[in-house]
């Protein structure tokens, strides 16, 4: 399942930047440098193998990347810290962002159901179950 | 071949007259990248395709007239891979070409759409020592896609991030740092979703970042988004200092309009925060500047507002995870929901590579906090972290130090001068509005004695850095002093000898009143060669003790002592230093600096020049 996520991960994030016209495309690689392990490296330790230092899609132009993030489970992935501090909370931009992601309009409504979850929600650390049951509790909130 | 060569002659005739003029065009050689240097005129970008011509990275006319060849045969694959050339040739060389061309490009259309801003940000993430890539700071734009609701800040995760780095990156610090001097890496253009840079920054590396609003007109927009279309598909060789990222984001702006010579304002070499000043000076160009705290100064922040009770609840959850005392403490719900707050913030700052790998202890115990949390309804401690407004990156003083000294050294009857360049960037003594309170860099720093007889090279410093890291709150860190040095012999070890010296010396820092008083104690080491030595190699070691005062914006002071003992010569040595270093204007500090060690005593006072 990580494989999966981290290959549609690896889809989603890269750049449309001229990809099948130029030579090269574009990479997170300018984000791992220095000895110590860089957030992208460890961040890619999480999702199994996308590598941070490579150059990957240069043949996905066609693929909606740059729209990025506005794959909700994508954006969990990447925000699950973040998220998991604003759920607990009730509030916060990272939630906020993600109802967006979702075209959620009463933002307060999501945060305020996904609170009263938090601890169905997070029993995982998998950022598809998060998001199906995120999703889930949108729809019995009638938010979606 | 030969009919070519004709239709290309015949053409270059045709257009001659208005070439001639064209490819000395300053929006020809911003969109080509063409540069004077001393081989003459060459395209800073390195990747052949990105010139039509064969030859075209030298030659601006030969380019130029190949390009409006494609273009007058409406190559739809040139067309579509420059749409900014194509614009521009076509409205001044009146080609008469319908623009509507540029609507059967798909990838160009979809890269549009999904890129097409609602303004645009040039941000500086600040200073991180702990890297030797982001030591200057760096910078990057944010297309921001979102209405601002309220404070803009609220809906950045969702905007783009577009960033110009080396590509072939070592995880060898040495080896990135020579292939970084060298050119040894490829660098290029990448679009990734802004909330990568904010976890990533802000969060993991714990950096604030500053966002300069452009006031971008529509027009604009559309050629930053060509241009940028035409840089992203392309390559350079990645230098360090003069080809970075800095340089690179600047000469993608410079392509939008020529009039604000932004890299004609700075040196060869390029320092990030340089290339934010030369964005500011151009009259109304920056329309607003917001501020997006690190982890750290959250966690800082947010401890800030706890009452003494608060932090009593505070300590005892993280230090014994004491639930019973939190549940059976008198204090409100709205309070304790507050020190929960500042516990996730604490342990996100401070445990943030476990939190993030989710394993370990750290990361059980900090989603127990996130569960308890979750059982308060109560909104909790304020999160909004004030903008450091002195802190702001183009306030800084200029990189470059020029220092000229009167020195008396004891013992002898007549004055001296002192000379001292340094090429960057911040020194602890300088001027800290815009800049690093905690750290300090001289980079290539040189030093000259002048008497009447002769002037001589005193010392020689590629690399002098400091990162302090002070105690307090829970955290324990060390800070770090490291430098390289090529210099006169102060302690005493042999008559009149240069000496190789590589030290380091870490220990404990503290700081108070807000950065203006920081004490500091060290155990340091000092590695050095000289063929003078009774033997060649020597390790010196001791301890390093020192305070950095500061008054206001008026004066700054750093003084300290080390002692230490050279383990073959069986030697004990001290050096003692001070300096008091009066700030007059952006440009202008004078300073009194006093020096003693085991070899000689001198007296300095004159004027810093920083430009």
């Amino acid at each position: 399942m990580k494989m999966l996520l981290a290959i549609a991960i690896s889809l989603f994030s890269v750049s449309s930047f001229a990809a099948g016209y130029g030579s090269a495309g574009c990479g997170l690689g300018s984000i791992v440098l220095g000895d110590k392990p860089g957030f992208m490296q460890v961040f890619a330790a999480t999702t199994n193998g996308t590598s941070g230092s490579q150059t990957f899609g240069i043949t996905s132009g066609t693929s909606n990347c740059g729209s990025a993030g506005k794959s909700s489970e994508q954006f969990i992935e990447a925000n699950k810290v973040s998220l998991g501090n604003d759920i607990a909370r009730g509030q916060g931009e990272t939630v906020d962002s993600l109802a967006t992601i979702m075209n959620v309009s009463n933002k307060t409504g999501f945060a305020t159901a996904l609170k009263a979850q938090y601890s169905e929600i997070f029993k995982t650390s998998d950022a598809k179950t998060i998001n199906s049951k995120i999703m889930a509790i949108a729809k019995s909130n009638k938010l979606l | 071949m030969v009919s070519r060569f004709f239709y290309f002659f015949f053409t270059f005739l045709l257009i001659s007259k208005s070439l001639a003029a064209d490819f000395y065009s300053p929006e020809w050689k911003n969109l080509l990248h063409y540069q004077k240097g001393i081989t003459g005129i060459t395209s800073d970008v390195d990747d052949p395709t990105f010139f039509v011509a064969k030859g075209g990275k030298h030659d601006p006319a030969l380019e130029l007239a190949e390009n409006i060849l494609k273009i007058n045969a409406r190559d739809k694959d040139f067309i579509c891979r420059f749409p900014a050339r194509f614009k521009y040739l076509n409205r001044t060389q009146n080609l008469n070409i319908d623009e509507s061309i540029l609507k059967s490009c798909d990838k160009y259309q979809v890269y549009l759409a999904d890129h097409y801003p609602k303004s645009v940000h040039l941000v500086f993430s600040s200073y991180y020592l702990e890297s030797p890539a982001s030591a200057f700071g760096h910078t990057f734009l944010r297309f921001s896609k979102n209405d601002y609701i309220q404070d803009d800040k609220k809906s950045e995760l969702l905007d783009v991030g577009i960033n110009y780095g080396a590509s072939n990156t070592s995880s060898n610090p040495l080896v990135y740092t020579v292939y970084g001097i060298i050119g040894g890496f490829q660098g290029n253009f990448s679009s990734i979703p802004y909330f990568y840079k904010i976890r990533e920054y802000n969060d993991f590396e714990s950096r604030d970042l500053w966002s300069y609003e452009l006031n971008f007109s529509e027009a604009q927009k559309e050629k930053l988004l060509d241009h940028l279309w035409e840089l992203g598909g392309t390559w350079y060789y990645y230098y360090f200092f003069t080809g970075n990222c800095s340089q690179k984001i600047l000469s993608l702006m410079d392509g939008i309009d020529p009039s604000w010579k932004l890299l004609d304002k700075l040196p060869a070499y390029i320092i990030p925060a340089e290339t934010i000043k030369a964005i500011d000076k151009v009259p109304g160009l920056v329309k607003k500047i917001s501020f997006r705290p690190s982890k750290r100064r959250i966690f800082q922040g947010t401890y800030g507002q706890l009452n003494n009770e608060e932090r009593g609840l505070f300590k005892k959850i993280i230090e014994k995870d004491d639930w019973n005392s939190f549940y059976s403490s008198q204090l409100s719900a709205q309070s304790k929901a507050k020190v929960l707050d500042v516990v996730i913030e604490f342990s996100d700052y401070k445990y943030s590579k476990e939190i993030l790998m989710e394993t370990g202890p750290r990361y059980e115990w900090k989603n127990k906090i996130l569960a308890e949390r979750s059982k308060f309804s109560e909104p909790g401690a304020d999160l909004n972290i004030n903008t450091p407004e002195k802190e702001q990156p183009h306030l800084s003083h200029p990189p470059r130090k020029f220092k000229l000294l009167a020195n008396k050294t004891e013992g002898e009857s007549e004055l001296s001068l002192k000379l001292t360049h340094r090429y960057a960037l911040h020194d602890f003594t300088d001027r800290i509005e815009g800049n690093p309170r905690l750290s300090s860099i001289n980079f290539f720093k040189t030093d000259f004695d002048i008497t009447k007889k002769a002037v001589k090279l005193n010392s020689f410093i590629p690399v002098e850095v400091a990162s302090f890291n002070p105690w307090g709150s829970y955290f324990f860190p060390l800070s770090l002093y490291g430098m390289i040095d090529y210099s006169k012999d102060k302690l005493n070890l042999c008559a009149d000898c240069r000496i190789f010296k590589g030290s380091i010396a870490s220990g404990p820092s503290w700081s108070f009143f807000n950065d203006r008083f920081i004490p500091y104690l060290f155990i340091s080491s000092d590695f050095m060669y000289a063929t003078g030595f009774g033997k060649n190699f020597e390790f010196n070691g001791g301890i390093l003790a020192g305070t950095i005062i500061r008054v206001s914006n008026l004066a700054s002071a750093h003084i300290k002592y080390q002692k230490s003992y050279a383990v073959f010569n069986k030697k004990e040595s001290y050096i003692a230093d001070g300096v008091l270093q009066f700030h007059h204007t952006k440009h202008l500090d004078s300073s009194i600096e006093a020096s003693a060690s085991s070899k000689r005593k001198q007296l300095m006072m004159g004027l810093n020049i920083l430009y």
